[in-house]
């Protein structure tokens, strides 16, 4: 069943990415060799993913949401109003959701991935993981937000994946995975974890003398993706994310993190 | 191989859960109808818990029971199409892109579908309840197929007076063992 379930979450990626538009300068991933030249209006995240035995490689990748301005909400919201069904107007002029292309790798090391994005400046979400254009695992139940600053490079250190139903070895998935084959619903539900950078991260030769800064990891609470067979929430991030229940704590401000439902 | 993926991509369009966009209001419980839940100790249903299941946890009121089961219904609405929008307003509720298709499998295709379908939509189900309201403290007990069936196909603001009253009630049958 895993197997099966996973030829079609690659399967339906490939249907979905086959109609898939991407503005060029919007999410680019820098790939090994090129050069890299950090601009002043740019903002750069850099991150790690595990080894391969959680399939990482198979091209399971974060997606990131990048929150809109409020310049973008208005040029949005005109163009709602003069749609003629409101209540499912989806707007294509403007993208804030990428999901990463792995293969598009900094270094391509033997045991996961080292990712380098020039992106525009603003405050993101890890909204979930998926493949191509599909969201295989929506982080609803909790994840976290953060700056990508302009003309700096933002370390988030190391995306740690693997799916929810077995036991993982990786220290950070051991309290949310192990849930038995029951929680895989259409896809595979996948369990994740950040293992934020520190001194002893590894920095790419390419980046030394670079601007890089550690993420600064907020905590985000709920929301509801229309476009999401599975849901989960980040593991735990101490000092920075933590769950009460069903509630989502922001570890930093000490308080229970606003969640993000439907306001219309 | 094309048709299974014509075949998933369907299911997702034609999926159809009951969801509720809006925490319903505070029902009386004691005029909500509890089926009869004594069947749930046989063999047959034990073996078939990690199917058909409602949740419980001991002690919690009937109200936490049913602001739980409210907030976790939120994350049932059907996604109609795989593929991602490009852009999500993120303080307001994105659209859903609908997916254009036609039936090119005639009625064996369309049968086929529909058991992919309904398949999807149980499992997609109990897979987003697991996640939402365990991690709440609730458990899993099994149930028989056909009082599981009553009580999700019931209109959301039923089922989920229904479902907590279950929760916060007396125990029944067995915990679902499927780690």
């Amino acid at each position: 069943m895993k197997a099966v379930l996973l030829v079609f979450t690659l399967l339906l990626a490939s249907v979905a990415s086959a109609a898939s538009q991407k503005p060029a300068d919007e999410f680019v991933e820098i790939r090994a060799g090129a050069p890299v030249t950090i601009r002043p209006d740019r903002a750069y995240l850099l991150f790690r993913t595990n080894s391969k035995e959680s399939r990482v490689f198979l091209g399971v990748s974060p997606v990131f949401l990048r929150i809109p301005t409020a310049e973008e909400m208005a040029t949005y919201e005109a163009a709602k109003k003069r749609s003629r069904d409101p209540s499912s107007f989806v707007y294509d002029g403007i993208r804030n959701l990428h999901s990463v292309t792995l293969g598009h790798a900094l270094e391509k090391p033997q045991d996961g991935r080292v990712m380098l994005i020039e992106a525009r400046p603003g405050d993101y979400v890890l909204y979930g993981w998926g493949t191509a254009d599909v969201l295989c695992t929506c982080l609803c139940l909790g994840t976290v937000s953060f700056h990508a600053a302009a003309g700096k490079i933002t370390d988030l250190g190391t995306l740690l994946l693997d799916e929810a139903a077995d036991p993982s070895p990786i220290p950070e998935l051991k309290s949310v995975t192990g849930l038995g084959r029951s929680v895989n619903g259409t896809f595979v539900l996948w369990a994740s974890a950040i293992r934020p950078a520190d001194g002893s991260t590894a920095i790419p030769p390419v980046l030394t003398g670079k601007p890089i800064v550690p993420a600064d990891y907020r905590a985000t609470g709920k929301f509801v993706s229309p476009f999401a067979p599975g849901i989960n929430r980040l593991a735990p991030i101490p000092g920075v994310l933590g769950y009460d229940g069903g509630t989502v704590l922001d570890l930093v401000s000490k308080t229970a993190a606003a969640d993000h439902y439907d306001q219309e | 191989m094309r048709t299974l993926a014509a075949a998933l991509v369907v299911a997702a369009f034609l999926q159809q859960a009951a969801h509720a966009q809006e925490a319903p209001p505070l029902p009386d419980p004691a005029a909500i109808a509890v089926p009869d839940l004594s069947g749930s100790g046989n063999p047959a249903v034990i073996r078939e818990g990690a199917k058909y299941f409602f949740f419980r946890q001991e002690g919690v009121a009937f109200s936490k029971a049913h602001a739980d089961l409210s907030e976790c219904f939120r994350f049932l609405q059907p996604w109609a199409n795989v593929r991602m929008n490009q852009f999500v307003p993120w303080v307001s509720k994105p659209g859903q892109r609908p997916l254009p298709w036609t039936n090119n499998h005639g009625l064996v295709g369309a049968l086929i579908l529909g058991a992919v379908q309904g398949a999807l939509q149980h499992r997609d189900y109990q897979a987003k309840l697991r996640m939402c309201m365990e991690p709440r403290g609730y458990v899993r007990y099994g149930v028989a197929e056909g009082v599981w069936k009553r009580v999700t196909r019931l209109p959301p603001e039923q089922s989920i007076a229904v479902q907590a009253k279950i929760a916060s009630g007396p125990a029944f049958g067995q915990q679902v063992q499927d780690k």
